[in-house]
């Protein structure tokens, strides 16, 4: 979908992007990751032409990004910026509106949008559709703020550290809504952020990025398991095992967990979720154990917090 | 309720036709310059928004013409552009270019990044950046602008008044001139008003909110241009026949206002200052004018007077005064002095001061050349019998009469004489001569009455239009009170006068105040 080859950027003598290749296939989440300065945002914004490389080039479904007008090309890339970049003289609505009514849409299928997209960002349309900006909390800012970067369907949504600036709280419970929504899983999200549970929680590959070029490029699992050098297995030590459980899902350790199935349960959660997530409903609800089901398998086995690690060691050590 | 508000009121009443007219003016004049302002600076703005290095050249340019003192700027404007709306309208242009090419970068560049990087992420041209964002949001910094810019036009267009562009300034300096404060303050508060009114309704523009200002984006234009028309409405009523007066010719009772009252004149007019009304109505800028009816200018420009028919001007002959020691030391004297009474008319001494100020002759040569014509003149006889100190007031007209004077009393006795020209005004002069510092000055019989006498109105009414009434009473009453004597006149009347061109006078045959009416009204 997305083929990056050879991208290079020079800002004076500092050189932002050194050399870089990467591609990102359609539906795929790719992270851009690392410190302040390493370039990922730089990279990003070469992707919709907001900075031009000084060499290399890139390709978007097989075309040549630089060969149409910059324009044409942003209309059918959705861009969403870390701070609230909504238009503060524009409502909700039309804030949402931009993108189709520069492709010029009609006015009801803009409308139908409109309340479709409020609908999916849990913002109820008759509260929120003619309010200005100014108005929202942050984190409806960035709701509405994700919304207008989709409102035209773009295939390609490019997002610069989106939930940088939110609370914690709202952080978790907007990143749980973007996992969830199913218009971004068919979406190719190229997603620039420097917090590295933000990276494995959305990211089906992640791009390591240090000084302006790649250091490892692959799965949450690969990066943590398969460390291309002492650099990259450094940068994740400080989260190293709660990185490890998010990153493995239940469904990895299966072979190895020790408890007995069970017949049926009122309230079972797919093998498909991570440890983490496992164990961190069990400590909210305060319950003991929870049902998982392999639907794979048909199987249902009933988990403890203790039983989950025991596996998770046994699958690593194996 | 104060005598001095009544009259305050009465005089606005009775002025409320003109002094809508001259409001009016003025917000025309205002909006016109603000309008064209704004064309200007605004893209001018938004240019250097963009191209940062012509920033602060533009800025610093705007800057300092700024800075000129507005008074001067109008003076700049007069040789290139003439007097009346050009001047007025190019100089208030440049005084509120400023404040809208400052405020709309200001509100530009001010407009937050991301802002401008989501537009632009989300594929605008830069021109939809610029109407859908930029300018949307820089709009209440942008209207600070031009309220900022309103507010100092208003004031500044106080001053088109002394080039003949009208508005309230007219009532202000006609006020300062006549030291008449009624008329000062019925041109202040208006101009005040108007000032405290557009800065009101502006801020209210200002906070509107930012959905309602996209209707006002399109809606400020077609207010400044409506108001901008009121410049032009006073334009239309009338294109026979333009009038330029002085501010104090407009205040009098013996002006303008003895004009309407006596004659029924109603002439369309500007207000002007003398020293350029004489060339505007050369250059056919205006057609009749107030003038001096002896003021070289009106050869210079070939200008003819109109006869006062019904007599609104008082009679101000010129006779020489003398203290009455010094005619009874030198008996001689009354008899030499007299010898040009009745040679000089008008029309001669417009000639005489035409060869001072515009041909630059000394006072001296166009006396002698004057008397040798005459065949007054006789070589000096260098007597030292006594001494005789001419005064003169500060103008041509009485340096060359003090150096007539001068010689004629050498040429014919045996006395000395001591000239002592260019005391400031009638007040000096007059001092000057009952302290005994001088012995004698020519003066006017209108001012003898009107300044130095300064009888009750009443008194004023009976005698004002009789000449030969007012010598009478002035000769009367300086010898009784001050014991000077006027003696005989001299010929012309150096009295206020309208005057046209000469041309335009023969082709409309208007040659008196009664046909110019008569052809107006027509």
């Amino acid at each position: 979908m997305i083929a990056v080859k050879h991208l290079s950027k020079h800002f004076g003598a500092v050189t932002a992007v050194n050399d870089i290749s990467f591609e990102v296939k359609e539906g795929e989440n790719l992270i851009l990751l690392g410190t302040s300065g390493c370039g990922k945002t730089t990279t990003l914004r070469m992707l919709n032409r907001l900075i031009m490389p000084d060499g290399g080039n890139v390709a978007i479904d097989g075309k040549d990004i630089s060969s149409g007008s910059p324009e044409e090309l942003r209309r059918n890339i959705g861009y969403v910026l870390q701070h609230n970049a909504l238009f503060p003289h524009y409502t909700v609505a039309e804030n949402i509106a931009v993108v189709p009514r520069l492709l010029k849409w009609g006015k009801k299928k803009i409308e139908e949008r409109i309340l479709e997209l409020l609908q999916k960002m849990r913002l109820p349309a008759e509260k929120y559709m003619h309010t200005y900006p100014a108005a929202l909390s942050g984190g409806q800012q960035q709701r509405v703020n994700v919304a207008r970067a989709i409102a035209a369907y773009p295939p390609v949504l490019l997002m610069d550290e989106p939930f940088g600036a939110l609370d914690p709280i709202t952080r978790a419970s907007i990143v749980n809504d973007f996992a969830t929504i199913d218009e971004f899983k068919k979406k190719t999200i190229v997603m620039v952020t420097h917090d590295v549970q933000e990276a494995f929680q959305l990211g089906d590959r992640i791009c390591l990025m240090d000084k302006g070029s790649i250091m490892q490029i692959g799965t949450p699992m690969e990066l943590l398991f398969k460390p291309a050098n002492e650099q990259v297995k450094n940068f994740f030590d400080h989260h190293y095992l709660q990185l490890a459980l998010k990153a493995t899902r239940i469904a990895t350790i299966w072979p190895y967990i020790e408890a007995e199935s069970i017949i049926e349960h009122n309230e079972v959660i797919a093998a498909h979720s991570n440890i983490w997530d496992a164990m961190e409903l069990m400590t909210k609800n305060n319950i003991t154990a929870v049902a998982v089901k392999n639907g794979e398998l048909n199987d249902i086995r009933e988990l403890s917090i203790a039983a989950l690690l025991i596996a998770f060691n046994k699958y690593k050590n194996a | 309720m104060t005598e001095e508000q009544e009259s305050f009121l009465a005089f606005v009443s009775q002025q409320s036709g003109k002094l809508l007219e001259q409001t009016v003016t003025h917000i025309g004049l205002t909006f016109i310059s603000l309008f064209i302002a704004v064309l200007i600076g605004l893209p001018l703005g938004i240019f250097i928004a963009r191209r940062k290095r012509f920033t602060g050249i533009v800025l610093g340019s705007a800057g300092v013409l700024q800075t000129i003192p507005s008074i001067a700027l109008l003076g700049f404007m007069i040789p290139i552009l003439g007097i009346g709306v050009k001047p007025a309208i190019a100089a208030l242009f440049l005084y509120a270019l400023l404040p809208i090419i400052r405020n709309t970068y200001t509100g530009i560049t001010g407009v937050d990044a991301d802002i401008t990087e989501a537009a632009k992420g989300m594929g605008m041209s830069n021109g939809q950046i610029l109407w859908k964002v930029q300018l949307p949001l820089a709009m209440p910094v942008l209207l600070a602008g031009i309220r900022i810019a309103t507010v100092i036009n208003v004031g500044v267009a106080t001053l088109a008044a002394y080039v003949a562009a009208g508005g309230l300034g007219e009532f202000i300096f006609g006020g300062i001139s006549l030291n008449n404060t009624n008329m000062l303050l019925a041109g202040a508060i208006p101009a005040a008003l108007l000032a405290i009114i557009f800065d009101f309704l502006l801020s209210r523009l200002q906070r509107i909110n930012v959905k309602r200002l996209r209707v006002g984006v399109w809606l400020a234009p077609v207010i400044i241009l409506f108001l901008s028309s009121f410049y032009l409405l006073p334009r239309h009523y009338d294109g026979k026949l333009l009038a330029g007066f002085t501010p104090e010719f407009m205040g009098r009772q013996d002006g303008y206002l003895g004009l309407r009252k006596k004659y029924k004149l109603n002439i369309r007019n500007v207000v002007i200052s003398d020293a350029i009304m004489y060339k505007a109505t050369y250059e056919k800028k205006l057609d009749v004018i107030s003038g001096y009816s002896t003021d070289g200018r009106l050869k210079a420009y070939d200008l003819v007077t109109l006869t006062d028919d019904k007599k609104i001007f008082p009679p101000y002959y010129a006779a020489p005064i003398v203290r009455h020691e010094v005619l009874l030391a030198y008996p001689e004297l009354e008899n030499v002095l007299n010898l040009l009474a009745g040679r000089i008319n008008d029309s001669v001494m417009t000639e005489l001061n035409y060869k001072a100020d515009y041909l630059k002759q000394s006072p001296e040569k166009i006396a002698r050349d004057f008397l040798q014509n005459q065949r007054l003149w006789k070589e000096p006889r260098n007597g030292k019998k006594g001494l005789v100190r001419i005064g003169s007031k500060i103008f041509a007209e009485q340096y060359i009469l003090a150096e007539m004077y001068s010689m004629l009393i050498k040429g014919y006795t045996d006395l000395d004489v001591a000239t002592k020209t260019g005391l400031g005004g009638t007040k000096i002069c007059f001092d000057a001569l009952t302290n005994n510092q001088i012995d004698m000055y020519p003066e006017y019989t209108g001012t003898g009455l009107l300044v130095i006498l300064k009888p009750g109105q009443q008194l004023i009414d009976s005698l004002i239009t009789n000449k030969d009434e007012v010598y009478k009473y002035v000769g009367d009453n300086f010898s009784k009170r001050f014991n000077i004597i006027w003696l005989k006149p001299i010929g012309f009347n150096n009295a206020y006068a309208l005057m046209m061109r000469r041309k335009q006078s023969e082709e409309l045959n208007v040659t008196s105040i009664s046909q110019l009416k008569n052809y107006l009204d027509k």
